[in-house]
């Protein structure tokens, strides 16, 4: 039972992680985090591009990364999900 | 002898009218509220917009520093003596504008690439595929702030950003139901006659996947409006003395113990309009589609 109800928790947790990635930036800003997301914001604020590049790149890559493994869940959860 | 190319064109099943929507959205208790709900939004913003305020929302008023919530003031005065009820009225017009502006864009953009890409099949669909990938791998606030980024500030190049963010969402909304309608009869029947592939296009295959596009834009303008509040929160969107909803909750974290209520005016007018507009969504998707009716 668990087994098959754990399908769409995976899903919620994968777009739910990419929604927490993008999230720091406030959240770090309301609570004077200094986490990635104050260093882009400081970036754009400041117009320095590099720090700004490498930080999207960096979230960008854990992102998809996470999408990479909730399909892998996916697949080990529901042999059925090979087909594609 | 009447045209036979006339009946086909009113063969497909198109959905009702503007009026028979809004009757629709008013059966479902829910999408009363949110049309409701919306519908008063959207007089306050107008208002706002031209000038329809109980103060001007930008001016500065020394002798009335911080006074709390009165029959004078709704909503009391902030730091500057600026009243919060006129400025949260600009706020809600400067966010209305903002996400308005963005999920048209967005919406035009994302059903014509969307709509073309799954009716034409083949390389136009490869390369708004990948693009919508790309578009896809980043988080949706991240893509809005690097854009900005690129952009440079202001509230334009907020409803730009927040534009591109959400035309990959109507790519796929719109391709998804175009796959199925390319292949049903009524669509065949128009080629075997001859129809142009943009007379196909826009007069029979458009309308009848429509319905989740509709419901997509009314959920895309609630989301608008949150990105918008973040992105000028964090002093990328709507620039000071303007008032926008963002703005507003920004300047008042530092009062919140003070003078609560410059804080509780532009959140609880994020809080409604979100609010509203996705009780307007649901309202939408049962008064469209009857199958989904029954929960």
């Amino acid at each position: 039972m668990l087994h098959n109800a754990s399908i769409p928790i995976v899903t919620i947790v994968g777009i739910q992680f990419g929604y927490l990635l993008g999230g720091t930036v406030i959240i770090e800003q309301i609570f004077a985090l200094p986490g990635l997301g104050r260093l882009l914001l400081t970036g754009i604020l400041k117009q320095d591009y590099a720090v700004v590049q490498s930080t999207v790149m960096v979230v960008a890559v854990a992102f998809v990364l996470v999408n990479l493994a909730v399909d892998l869940t996916y697949r080990a959860l529901d042999p059925r999900a090979r087909l594609r | 002898m009447t045209d036979p190319t006339q009946r086909l064109d009113a063969a497909p099943v198109a959905p009702g009218g503007l009026r028979d929507v809004v009757r629709g959205v008013w059966r479902d208790r829910n999408g009363r509220v949110g049309l409701a709900v919306t519908g008063v939004l959207g007089v306050v913003a107008l208002a706002a917009a031209v000038g329809l305020t109980p103060y001007d929302p930008i001016a500065q008023n020394p002798a009335d520093q911080l006074v709390g919530p009165s029959g004078e003031h709704w909503f009391g005065t902030d730091q500057f003596g600026r009243d919060v009820a006129s400025r949260t009225f600009a706020g809600i017009g400067a966010s209305l504008r903002v996400a308005v502006l963005a999920v048209a864009l967005a919406a035009v953009i994302g059903t014509v690439a969307g709509v073309t890409s799954g009716y034409l099949g083949g390389f136009w669909d490869q390369v708004v595929g990948r693009l919508t990938d790309v578009l896809f791998a980043f988080p949706a606030i991240l893509l809005a702030l690097s854009i900005i980024a690129a952009l440079g500030r202001g509230w334009l190049n907020t409803a730009i950003a927040i534009a591109i963010v959400y035309v990959p969402i109507f790519v796929r909304v719109a391709r998804g139901p175009t796959l199925a309608v390319r292949e049903l009869e009524y669509v065949a029947a128009c080629r075997v006659v001859g129809f142009s592939g943009r007379r196909i296009l826009f007069r029979h295959v458009l309308p009848n996947v429509s319905a989740p596009i509709v419901v997509q834009v009314a959920l895309a303008l609630s989301w608008a409006i949150l990105t918008e509040a973040g992105l000028s929160f964090l002093g990328l969107g709507t620039q000071p003395p303007e008032s926008s909803l963002g703005l507003m909750v920004s300047d008042a974290r530092n009062l919140v113990t003070t003078a609560w209520w410059t804080m509780a005016a532009p959140a609880l007018a994020v809080i409604i309009a979100v609010i509203g507009l996705n009780l307007l969504g649901d309202g939408l998707r049962s008064a469209l589609d009857p199958k989904e009716d029954r929960r």
